[in-house]
């Protein structure tokens, strides 16, 4: 069951962009600020807490928007079916789009809680390796400071496409996404960012590669 | 990730539903352990029930691939539209499995 409060109350309870609580959703009207001011935001109207699952459409509001929640709600929740279907609810969405939109979407969140804010090392290249990786996920999981960081989402509708960026608070993406390939056709890891690049019009990362910055098109 | 196995002598076939990520990675062992042996020729995996594929998961077909090649046993991937379509395209699995539309 969604319920809302008022955004000052979230102002009052996490002062100095403290780590958010669990499962957050808030939304901003007219124009996207970087996250470090969002909260200052005058046309920032509404916060929502969701106790019951993610329903942005639960919530009247068609427009721009900020989703900002811990890492182990964005672990466990289906954020990229949930965002692209609010989004086919708000712009004509051909299949491609949907499809482009959803993909990176979601790559970009795993790469957030992952790589970033999980701050896993192992690469996958071998059925050992994987155990090793999931085993390392599930620890830093388990550790209060990891599984509270966030990871924000912003989404803007532009004329023709969307503008989106995903942000965590890891060490930062250092590869230049131009060359984000896999070490080879038959390497099991190393595709995600491939696969953003080829869904989206353009990406680049900022924030030291916090942030990764991505255009997709509404066709 | 749901999937079913039916077994005909030599050959197997697995139909995969809904999302396949990089969380169904346990799902995906057993799945692994369930098919590939040494009694197996051939390995078909279905995939028109199956709506959204990740990176990780392609990587996990990858190591099926790799643990199947090791035993002489060939996999297919079978009727994936949509997303699942353009994931294997993108990555250029046709070079590594047998598609069949």
């Amino acid at each position: 069951m969604a319920y809302r409060l008022p955004l000052t109350s979230f102002i009052q309870s996490t002062p100095n962009l403290a780590p958010p609580p669990r499962e957050v959703v808030y939304f901003t009207a007219g124009c996207i600020t970087e996250i470090g001011k969002l909260f200052q935001h005058p046309t920032c109207t509404t916060f929502c807490e969701l106790s019951d699952g993610l329903h942005i459409s639960s919530v009247d509001y068609a427009s721009d928007f900020v989703l900002c929640m811990s890492t182990e709600t964005a672990y466990e929740s289906n954020l990229s079916e949930i965002i692209t279907r609010y989004a086919a609810q708000q712009v004509p969405l051909s299949d491609t789009a949907a499809i482009n939109l959803r993909t990176a979407l979601h790559e970009a969140i795993t790469n957030a809680i992952i790589w970033g804010n999980l701050g896993i090392r192992t690469i996958v290249d071998s059925l050992e390796s994987m155990e090793t990786f999931y085993q390392h996920i599930n620890a830093r999981l388990g550790s209060e400071i990891y599984k509270s960081l966030p990871v924000t989402i912003k989404l803007r509708f532009q004329k023709h496409g969307f503008n989106v960026s995903v942000s965590d608070v890891g060490k930062g993406f250092q590869k230049n996404p131009g060359n984000a390939k896999p070490k080879s056709l038959f390497s099991p890891a190393g595709r995600g960012l491939q696969l953003i690049e080829a869904c989206t019009h353009s990406m680049h990362h900022s924030d030291q590669g916090r942030t990764l910055n991505m255009q997709i098109s509404y066709t | 990730m749901e999937y079913t196995i039916a077994r005909h002598d030599k050959h197997c076939e697995v139909r995969i539903q809904g999302s396949f990520t990089f969380s169904d990675n346990a799902k995906f062992r057993e799945l692994l352990n369930s098919t590939v042996n040494d009694t197996l020729h051939s390995l078909t995996i279905n995939l028109s029930k199956l709506e959204f594929i990740d990176s990780a998961a392609l990587g996990m077909l990858l190591l099926l691939n790799d643990a199947a090649s090791q035993k002489n046993i060939r996999i297919t991937l079978a009727a994936a539209t949509g997303q699942i379509k353009k994931m294997l395209v993108l990555s250029k699995f046709e070079e590594l499995f047998n598609i069949e539309d």
